[in-house]
């Protein structure tokens, strides 16, 4: 059976695909978004985070100056991100919450990290959700492999896809991957006929400028995409760096205001899209 | 400002103040009945308050009929206990929680005319002498709470089905013509007179006002009104208005008579509907009726309930239970909601006061557009409606001998407790059942002999058994006093069993007679045996004994074990079946030993879970506990619901967690809290969400659940300035209250109740 990093599951999500859903986080990414509201998952590896905010300072002045490890740390302050799970239990966790997908039109959402990296137990997990008549998307940003898309493209009910920046150079030293690659996985799915809703983050600085959406949102309009979600920039993330013992790139900058957000929203419904701001 | 608004704000302007009125007339009339039975002794003394209380019309009334000339004021029923009054009589008016001002005059006259007199003769007394020793040895340790010693017995609901279709006049003929007459008839015809005269004091009051009055448009309503009045006073009521105000004057005359909680209003949307269909077809305006029934909605809120400081730590922001339940199915089985039930829950939106406490019963046939509209009221915040699950409750009922059709009409009765209107007398509240103090007492004798975790699994129940039929012992001879002592003639000649057998409702009267008893604390118990079973048997950290020491001093000095034990251990409300199963196991021993004893009317005993907000003085009488509690600090919340803090994985796993518990067997009720952050139920989305939400609870079987929908951050801004939150109406347990009247201590309990969101 295969198994995955799971960096976290989370029940009662209302975003990420509609209705009650459970989200799967697997751990690992090849994208660096120097944003990532989520950078412990970005590692393919179990890693430790101190949380201050729990510390109780039972045996050091803070939790980053403690030495004990985590298994003592009696809050969870110190603790292990990320465990093995093998599918099975994956599953059994991802269907606990089926009567309130069927109440609500929800479902489970695999998301990461990037969780098109676990290609094969993907393969494995979503047949086995679908057999229980459980609705699955998959939140991806087109870095898996090209095979596992085409593996999977009439399994998943519903494609998240991430598009972020648009210019490939820009990309490549940004992200560490070209839109070229990342888009193709997206054109794969189209052509397929998958059903897909792209999602593009707002980051002041990187991804929420006027000409990058614009190229961005005619690429997606040539796949006859109707819907797009706008994510506004938010600053949940910074905390976990800290935890992690990590920089941040967007350190004290601002959430983006309700005004800026909806100038963003006109730019898609000029061409036509259904436009959501939001998961 | 509208009509309904300026009454709303006015009748929570005043202070809230004691009237003696009652236990004055009370008190008159036992002095001049000595020697008659006490049937009709009870009989003539609500006959001479119905006589002789001071009336009212407030400005702008459409309904008449008030309990107190003031809004609000508590009355006195000295006769079940002076005590509490006597001891509390000077610290009533500025105690923390639900202050009332007692004047000058009035408790002078407590002090020295009405406290001496039932000094030594109130049914407290005579319950005190018949207490046992081991009872009172049980009610010592904590573990065993009984209550109604000090007051009316309420908790049920009149037939008013039969009151308005008979109206006064057929009541009364179906009592004298009974034959033969007995005493209980003459008791039972004693106060309906006395209920008409009462009513048509009220008509006469309403002529003089009116010709005090130069709006002809007032004039008119108070010439229609005092019409309705004089006609309800004796003949049944035609139409809708006439069916609300005879209503009314009802529950006004039960509270004279017993000063009891909850005496509930049962399926009002299904008994108040023909009349209400009626007048749509002779063309009455759909506002001039929902006018009526918001006018209702008011006058609900303006009896409150006096308690003791003690019993307003159980109950705390005056309940008064006027409990409606809408929707469900009738009597063959179909879907129930109709017209009325939609309004009643529009109109409720329009006035947002705790009373009344409304609830909706779903099943697999509620219609969705039933389900949306409870989902939006539900929404506004204020805890209401409630929600009850039919495809649960039903089949409890038929598994204790409940007829099905008796069975799908039933109802609920001050918070959550199920009665079945007209029919059952349940004595729903009659003692609470500390399953976590067992845990503490166990530990405390027995620790060092036990030796593995079936070991103590089974002291537990041992000790659960013994305690839980000194519980019944106590609970019959509470019951037994309410029957010998404090018969209500009034309430019983509303009910056909008790006028067919002549037998008062406290003495069995009633088609079925149970006696509720709560078992509490099954959260918490859940997560302390599941610590002990993993640290103490499992892991071996620790033997019992050395476990218990460090209970016993509060663990002073073992924070970091404290920790340990509220982060590191698995907790009931995670959906972890490990520890669930913990909890159902108990919850069902507790059930079945309940339901194997006998009350004194011939019914049985029934289990229920709720705590409504005894969970905060139930934790006062608690050490530290394994779950990594402290001392006398709170138990869950609700009954059912998690421990505060202790559910980590949202409101779907705690459904999950709750529906291991049979709700099947908890027949006398339960009640399981949850808090959505407003923003869940934002939008078209949100109410889908909820709608959703709501039919999973159902098919997970779960008998009761209600919401507090309000921010903490908009809680936090209430307790800061009161001034401003004054009509904020949130849920406590059960039934809803105006957050700024509860206490402190109440106030963080709410608080920190875990918000779901997100």
């Amino acid at each position: 059976m295969e198994k995955a990093i799971v960096m976290n599951t989370q029940k009662f999500s209302l975003h990420d695909g509609g209705g009650i859903r459970t989200l799967i986080f697997l751990k690992g990414c090849a994208l660096h978004c120097p944003w990532c509201a989520n950078p412990e998952s970005q590692k393919r590896e179990i890693e430790v985070m101190r949380k201050q905010s729990l510390c109780i300072q039972c045996s050091a002045p803070s939790c980053q100056a403690c030495n004990q490890s985590s298994a003592f740390c009696p809050t969870g302050a110190m603790a292990e991100i990320g465990e093995w799970m093998d599918v099975d239990q994956v599953v059994r966790i991802a269907t606990k919450d089926a009567i309130f997908y069927e109440a609500t039109s929800g479902g489970v959402t695999f998301s990461g990290g990037e969780p098109m990296e676990w290609a094969a137990f993907l393969r494995e997990a979503i047949p086995k959700l679908k057999a229980e008549g459980i609705h699955v998307a998959v939140e991806t940003c087109g870095a898996g492999p090209l095979e596992a898309y085409e593996a999977l493209e009439q399994e998943v009910d519903l494609w998240l896809f991430d598009l972020k920046i648009a210019d490939d150079q820009e990309a490549q030293r940004v992200l560490g991957a070209s839109f070229e690659a990342l888009f193709s996985r997206l054109v794969l799915l189209r052509e397929a006929q998958a059903k897909v809703v792209v999602r593009i983050p707002l980051i002041p600085g990187y991804t929420a400028t006027k000409a990058n959406l614009i190229q961005i949102a005619d690429r997606v309009r040539s796949l006859h995409i109707e819907e797009i979600h706008l994510l506004p920039f938010h600053q949940y993330g910074e905390g976990k760096y800290q935890a992690l013992g990590r920089e941040y790139a967007l350190e004290g900058v601002n959430p983006m205001g309700k005004e800026e957000v909806e100038s963003f929203r006109g730019i898609f419904e000029e061409r036509g899209f259904r436009v959501q701001i939001g998961g | 400002m509208n009509r309904f608004e300026k009454m709303k704000q006015s009748l929570l302007a005043h202070p809230r103040e004691i009237s003696i009125e009652r236990a004055r007339y009370y008190t008159e009339s036992y002095r001049l009945t000595m020697g008659e039975s006490v049937n009709l002794r009870r009989a003539k003394a609500t006959a001479h308050i119905l006589d002789s209380v001071e009336i009212s019309l407030r400005e702008g009334e459409i309904l008449a009929g008030n309990r107190t000339v003031k809004p609000r004021s508590g009355i006195m029923s000295p006769e079940m206990s002076p005590y509490w009054i006597y001891e509390e009589r000077n610290s009533l008016g500025s105690r923390p929680q639900d202050p009332f001002v007692f004047n000058d005059t009035e408790r002078k006259e407590f002090e020295e005319d009405l406290y001496p007199y039932w000094k030594e003769k109130s049914l407290k007394d005579k319950i005190e002498d018949l207490i046992p020793a081991e009872v009172q040895a049980a009610r010592d340790t904590k573990i065993v709470k009984l209550n109604q010693t000090d007051k009316g017995q309420g908790h049920i609901i009149p037939d008013f089905e039969r009151v308005l279709k008979l109206g006064i006049i057929g009541l009364l003929e179906e009592v004298e013509s009974q034959s033969p007459q007995t005493e209980i008839h003459q008791a039972m015809s004693i106060t309906l007179r006395a209920v008409s005269r009462h009513i048509l004091r009220y008509g006469e009051m309403i002529e003089i006002e009116k010709t005090k009055r130069m709006d002809p448009k007032r004039v008119e309503e108070l010439e229609e009104l005092r019409h309705i009045v004089v006609r309800v006073a004796t003949e049944a009521p035609q139409t809708f208005y006439e069916a609300v105000q005879l209503f009314w004057f009802i529950n006004l005359a039960l509270q004279y008579e017993s000063n009891a909680s909850s005496i509930s209003c049962g399926r009002f949307d299904q008994y108040m509907v023909p009349y209400l269909e009626r007048d749509l077809k002779r063309g009455l305006s759909e506002e001039k009726l929902k006018e009526i029934l918001k006018m209702l909605w008011i006058k609900m809120n303006d009896v409150v309930l006096l308690r003791s400081q003690e019993s307003a730590k159980y109950f705390a922001g005056f309940p008064t239970g006027y409990t409606i339940i809408l929707g469900g199915i009738d009597a063959e089985g179909c879907d129930a909601v109709n017209l009325l039930s939609e309004w009643i829950l529009e109109t409720y939106a329009e006035i947002r006061l705790p009373q009344p406490n409304l609830g909706v019963r779903v099943n697999e046939r509620t219609p969705e557009s039933f389900f949306r509209k409870t989902a939006e009221t539900i929404r506004l915040g204020t805890g209401i409606p409630q929600v009850f699950n039919d495809e649960v409750i039903i089949p409890g009922f038929l598994n204790r001998g409940i007829s099905l059709t008796d069975a799908r009409d039933y109802a609920v009765v001050g918070c959550v407790e199920l009665s079945l209107p007209g029919k059952l007398y349940g004595l729903h509240d009659i003692a609470l059942f500390n399953l976590l103090k067992v845990l503490e007492v166990v530990l405390q004798e027995h620790a060092s002999k036990i030796t593995s975790y079936r070991c103590l699994v089974d002291t537990i129940k041992a000790t659960i058994q013994t305690y839980v039929k000194r519980m019944v012992e106590g609970s019959n001879v509470v019951d037994g006093a309410h029957a010998k002592f404090a018969p209500i003639p009034l309430l019983s000649s509303l009910m056909e069993e008790c006028v067919a057998t002549s037998r008062d409702v406290t003495s069995g009267g009633m088609k079925y007679n149970f006696s509720g008893v709560q078992g509490i604390g099954t959260a918490n118990l859940s997560d302390a045996l599941f610590a002990i079973k993993r640290l103490v048997f499992e892991e071996k950290q620790m033997s019992l004994e050395e476990l218990q020491q460090i209970l016993a001093v509060d663990y002073q000095g073992e924070e970091i074990l404290r920790q340990r034990l509220i982060h590191r251990y698995k907790k009931f409300g995670n959906d972890q079946e490990e520890v669930d199963a913990i909890g159902a196991e108990f919850l069902r021993f507790y059930c079945e030993e309940v339901v194997q004893y006998e009350n004194t009317r011939g019914g049985r005993f029934m289990p229920g879970s709720y705590t409504v907000s005894a969970h905060v003085p139930l934790g006062e009488a608690v050490g530290a506990t394994p779950d990594g509690r402290k001392a006398r600090e709170q138990l869950a919340d609700g009954g059912l619901s998690p421990m505060v803090g202790r559910d980590k994985e949202g409101p779907t796993a705690v459904l999950q967690s709750v529906s291991r518990l049979d709700h099947t067997l908890l027949t006398n009720g339960s009640l399981l809290n949850v808090k959505f952050h407003p923003a869940t139920l934002e939008g078209e989305a949100g109410i889908k969400r909820m709608v959703g939400y709501l039919k999973a609870y159902m098919r997970l079987k779960i008998q009761h659940i209600q919401f507090n929908i309000v921010s903490a951050e908009t809680l936090r801004a209430a307790q800061a300035h009161p001034e401003k939150y004054s009509d904020l109406v949130i849920r406590v347990a059960g039934y809803s209250a105006i957050f700024v009247e509860l206490n402190k201590r109440i106030q963080e309990d709410i608080i920190a109740r875990t918000e779901h969101q997100l």
